[in-house]
């Protein structure tokens, strides 16, 4: 149940199983799967010297060359296909397909491969992308695959490539599971018959004893809680996602005042990058303290005796030492990133807005709630985009309560100049994820009892004021697992299939020796992957293992473009 | 294809009436190609039986480049492809019935090229003679009135925009935008479909290149790394355990490391003959440096891991004993090999690597002579100094037993082995703010060295 293991066993046997010099050709879709999960030197360890896309036609004629040709099955993938046969410029093909292939697209190759440089095709299911280990996506993007037709539907070409996406890491994991899914949404519902026809359809590949059966995949809607992506996120994956943008492994830095030419694009890997590693789910806090206990491991390395106090004396270090910025590459990034993002934090004040947002997600305090959102509005120093994500959070927490003043706020963003369009966000995710679109009780304050609850938790006291918000799918999960509600959330999570065996899924005392993947229609969060790395620990002795995945990897500006197109007022 | 079924064509040599278009020139190659081939061998008759036997079993249906339709296919691929359960992910192999299918296209399209090759052999004679009406001997041409439109393109022929022409090698009439000419000694117009099977016929008899001198240095890098991957478990167990045959495996080593890095500074010096064959050239040698900095590095470790074992012989001729005589890096002209990508890619990309597994070892020796002899009395000034500023200083160093005074001196020695790397490469690209306190860093080291090399 390892994401980025799966793809990464197909990435192996294709350079492996094939010795000799060889050339790499991707397409469009592939390349940024195969980049998440490899690095060039490890392409470069397995005589894979040349990396190029099938799309290229002026590749140049090698025919002293192997050809290891892993594309998606798509149209323009396969018509590329079949020029390159038609007047092959490599000497032998090796052709790996990232999905399964229609049969009368294997006669048309066939056919077109008069030159008889064809030695293997095959499919290797990696048509995902996987960041982290826990976590895959599909990675729809809305200007090629919007996810929405008009309002709660899907667009039938972002329903067929999830459908594709699932199914291929569900062959990769060798999982032809259960599938439940939330009640109130048509979409996942929707996605779980497609997915399950094409099991059934695909008994060749679903239906062998070596796929295991015993798994459940739990098929969600991102409208059910629309809070969790529009929190500022604290851990460093996170916070590199929300501040900084990751597209694939890549971060772009080029736009950062005084960077050096050296770090203007770095890349992350989990593998090649065990600060990273150690790193990734710490808050910003901790991360500050983790990363100057790795400056000063490098400094005592090499005999310096400079101070270091502050990000600033980090980052003054690292530029006095030229030798030991060529010798540490990593930390000099890590240094450079860690920088940028505090000077973001600081500059748009996002710790004072983050008290306010993760008291309006986890408090009921409709007065002080309040009084706090109008003086940030009015605050010249705040982003207009923090002041709408506030506001749209506090739309969501107080929807039905008594005073509300949503309509007040709208107009007071007005009058402090925030656009037109950015105001109607607020009444866009209200229709996409309203009160009366939501299946569970998310704020905990639609009757006596959860307001009860919901105010007990208030009083246990917190940690962390940045901090306090667990996403309502990390929750769902907890208590499933552990029993804690006993059965009844399985009215909420049915069956598919409603004479699936069992019906029910473990017993009052939770679940145990069970895959679970679950699965976010319309979007998962870097908070959701760090709860479920968490949940996974912590579920070990009960031999529970996770893995979520999302149509997409929100962050709170992507979740609210997604939206705009369609639930526009 | 209405327009093969022109009752009007009839054998120009001996007059027999024939179906169509194709079914005549059918005849034509067999009946009547005597008299322009040399000699009829025994293979041709082969390929003449064949011929009309694939025709035959193929009636009905047009064969590939004379009709539009498509080649018949006898295999099928299964309803399901074979599912190969090794291994985490599940893995569909589709080659079987990929081969099945491609096997009757290829010996369809065998069977075309054969005749279209003989066809071209004897339009050649025929031009040679200068007579249309031999060429039309050998392929028959479709009437003018046949058709109205070009088959390929579909456009309808005109008097002046689309002219009909006859295809030399099908007889089919044709537009002239849709033909190309063929040059044989002789120029034949041709369609596109019979120019694609040229092409085919062409690649297929330009044989694969041999690999040439670039496979010959790569077979070299392979053999080196090979050897090396044999030799390096067996040469980490007798570390600390059997001293001599270490030393007799560590030259063996060293050789094969060697091979690898001179084989791959070979391709390096290769002509490209086009960008991406210089891209590949660069990759190989990335890839090898980074196997020698990878494997070496046990290498370099010798004397330090060592160094720390109870019972060994004294040090200083025992360094004497292992080590080869490799040549030294006497020019600090390339950067040493550090595991930073910014050094990795300037080596690569310099194509000279300047003798890589020579500079890793002599890491090892650290050869003093390589150190350009400071001013002895700034040095001891500078060493005087640093006692000044740490009184307690040669008392711990004397302490200090032997063997770790050793080892740190190895690591001052490496340290600034790589600190004069930089200065070089600072010295190149005019980095002076770099060069100051690379300068600097480089004067701590001499003074440390010293401190340590006096008090041994």
């Amino acid at each position: 149940m390892d994401a980025v293991k799966a793809v990464q066993y197909y990435t192996n046997r294709m350079v492996t199983d094939v010795s000799g010099m060889k050339v790499l050709l991707l397409d469009r879709e592939t390349t940024p799967i195969i980049s998440l999960v490899s690095t060039q030197s490890y392409l470069l360890a397995k005589e894979t010297y040349l990396v190029d896309r099938i799309e290229n036609s002026s590749r140049d004629t090698m025919r002293h060359l192997k050809c290891i040709c892993f594309v998606r099955p798509t149209d323009a993938s396969l018509q590329a296909l079949l020029d390159e046969l038609r007047s092959p410029k490599y000497g032998d093909y090796y052709i790996y397909f990232s999905n399964i292939l229609k049969k009368s697209m294997i006669e048309v190759l066939a056919e077109n491969d008069e030159s008889e440089v064809v030695r293997e095709i095959q499919e290797f299911y990696a048509d995902f992308y996987a960041p982290t280990p826990c976590l895959f996506h599909i990675g729809l993007v809305p200007s090629v695959h919007p996810l929405f037709a008009e309002g709660h539907s899907w667009n039938p070409g972002a329903l067929g490539r999830t459908v594709q996406g699932l199914s291929a890491l569900l062959l990769s994991l060798k999982k032809r599971p259960n599938i439940r899914y939330e009640r109130n949404s048509a979409m996942a519902q929707k996605l779980g018959q497609e997915l399950e026809y094409l099991m059934s359809h695909e008994a060749g590949l679903f239906g062998t004893k070596a796929i295991d059966n015993h798994a459940q995949l739990f098929i969600v809607d991102r409208k059910n809680d629309p809070v969790t992506p529009l929190l500022t996120q604290w851990t460093y994956h996170a916070l590199l996602y929300e501040l900084i943008g990751i597209n694939n492994g890549r971060i772009d830095l080029s736009h950062v005042p005084g960077i050096r030419p050296e770090v203007k694009e770095v890349m992350l890997s989990q593998d090649q990058d065990t600060f990273f590693k150690q790193s990734q789910h710490l808050n910003f806090g901790d991360l500050g303290a983790s990363i100057k206990k790795f400056v000063e491991m490098y400094q005592t390395n090499t005999k310096s005796h400079h101070q270091i106090e502050s990000i600033a004396d980090m980052k003054r270090f690292v530029e006095a030492y030229p030798e030991f910025r060529k010798l540490s590459g990593n930390v000099t990034k890590h240094v450079t990133l860690v920088g940028e993002l505090s000077r973001l934090v600081a500059e748009r004040h996002l710790l004072a807005v983050s008290e306010l947002e993760q008291s309006l997600a986890c408090n009921e305090q409709h007065n002080s709630d309040l009084k706090a959102l109008r003086a940030l509005i009015s605050n010249a120093k705040i982003t207009a985009e923090n002041k709408v994500r506030c506001a749209i959070l506090y739309a969501l927490r107080y929807e039905r309560a008594q005073g509300n003043a949503t309509a007040e706020l709208k107009q007071l963003l007005t009058s402090n100049g925030v656009d037109a369009d950015q105001v109607a966000s607020i009444d866009v995710v209200l229709r996409y994820a309203g009160v009366s679109e939501r299946q569970s009780d998310l704020f905990q304050n639609e009757n006596l009892f959860s307001r009860g609850r919901s105010i007990f938790k208030g009083l246990q006291g917190v940690e962390n004021v940045y901090t306090q918000h667990t996403p309502a799918l990390a929750e769902m999960v907890e208590q499933i697992v552990r029993g804690k509600q006993g059965l009844h959330w399985q009215e909420r999570l049915p069956n598919l299939d409603p004479k699936a065996r069992p019906p029910l899924l473990g017993n009052e005392n939770g679940i145990h020796n069970q895959d679970i993947i679950v699965f976010v229609v319309g979007g998962v969060t870097m908070e959701e992957e760090m709860a479920v790395a968490k949940l996974n620990e912590k579920f070990a002795s009960q031999n529970v293992r996770l893995l979520i995945g999302g149509t997409s990897i929100h962050t709170s500006s992507s979740f609210l473009a997604e939206l705009s197109t369609t639930f526009f007022p | 294809m209405g327009t093969f079924e022109t009752p009007a064509l009839s054998c120009p040599i001996c007059g027999v009436q024939a179906g169509t278009l194709l079914l005549l020139n059918m005849h034509l190659d067999e009946m009547h190609s005597d008299g322009t081939r040399r000699v009829a061998q025994q293979d041709d008759l082969d390929d003449v039986a064949d011929a009309i036997l694939g025709f035959f079993r193929g009636a009905g249906k047009a064969v590939r480049g004379l009709g539009t339709e498509q080649v018949p296919v006898n295999g099928r691929v299964g309803a399901s492809g074979r599912v190969v359960e090794d291994g985490p992910g599940v893995v569909r192999s589709l080659t079987a019935g990929f081969m099945s299918v491609r096997r009757a296209a290829v010996s369809a399209a065998r069977l075309e090229d054969n005749r279209v090759e003989r066809r071209i052999e004897r339009l050649a004679l025929a031009h040679g003679s200068g007579d249309a009406e031999a060429e039309q001997r050998v392929v028959a041409w479709e009437p003018d009135g046949a058709r109205d439109a070009c088959p390929l393109c579909a456009r309808r022929f005109g008097r002046l925009a689309v002219r009909r022409h006859h295809c030399r090698i099908c007889g089919r009439l044709v537009c002239g935008s849709c033909t190309t000419e063929l040059d044989v000694g002789a120029r034949l117009r041709m369609c596109g479909d019979c120019g694609r099977t040229v092409a085919r016929i062409r690649s297929r008899q330009a044989a694969r290149p041999p690999g040439g001198v670039l496979a010959a240095h790569y077979e070299a890098i392979r053999a080196g790394m090979a050897d090396a991957d044999r030799l390096l478990p067996a040469f980490n167990r007798l570390l600390g355990r059997d001293f001599g045959r270490a030393a007799a495996m560590r030259g063996k080593l060293t050789r094969a490391f060697g091979d690898a890095d001179r084989a791959s500074k070979l391709i390096v010096a290769l002509p490209a003959d086009s960008p991406t064959d210089a891209r590949l050239h660069t990759a190989i040698r990335r890839a090898v440096v980074m196997y020698l900095q990878t494997h070496m590095f046990t290498l370099s470790m010798v004397p330090s891991k060592t160094g720390s074992l109870p019972a060994t012989p004294k040090p200083a001729s025992r360094s004497a004993s292992i080590d080869q005589p490799v040549p030294r890096i006497v020019s600090n002209d390339s950067p040493p090999p550090v595991s930073s990508s910014a050094t990795l890619s300037s080596v690569a990309a310099n194509g000279t690597g300047g003798g890589l597994a020579a500079s890793l070892l002599s890491f090892v020796t650290a050869p003093r002579s390589t150190r350009p002899v400071e001013p002895v009395s700034v040095l001891d000034d500078l060493v005087e100094r640093a006692l000044d500023a740490d009184p307690q200083r040669l008392a711990r160093l004397a302490e200090t037993p032997l063997e770790e005074k050793l080892a740190s001196l190895q690591v001052l020695r490496d340290q600034r082995q790589r600190v004069l790397g930089y200065i070089s490469k600072a010295q190149r690209e005019r980095r002076l703010e770099d060069l100051i306190s690379l300068q600097a860093s480089l004067n701590d080291l001499d003074v440390e060295l010293s401190i340590v090399e006096r008090n041994l």
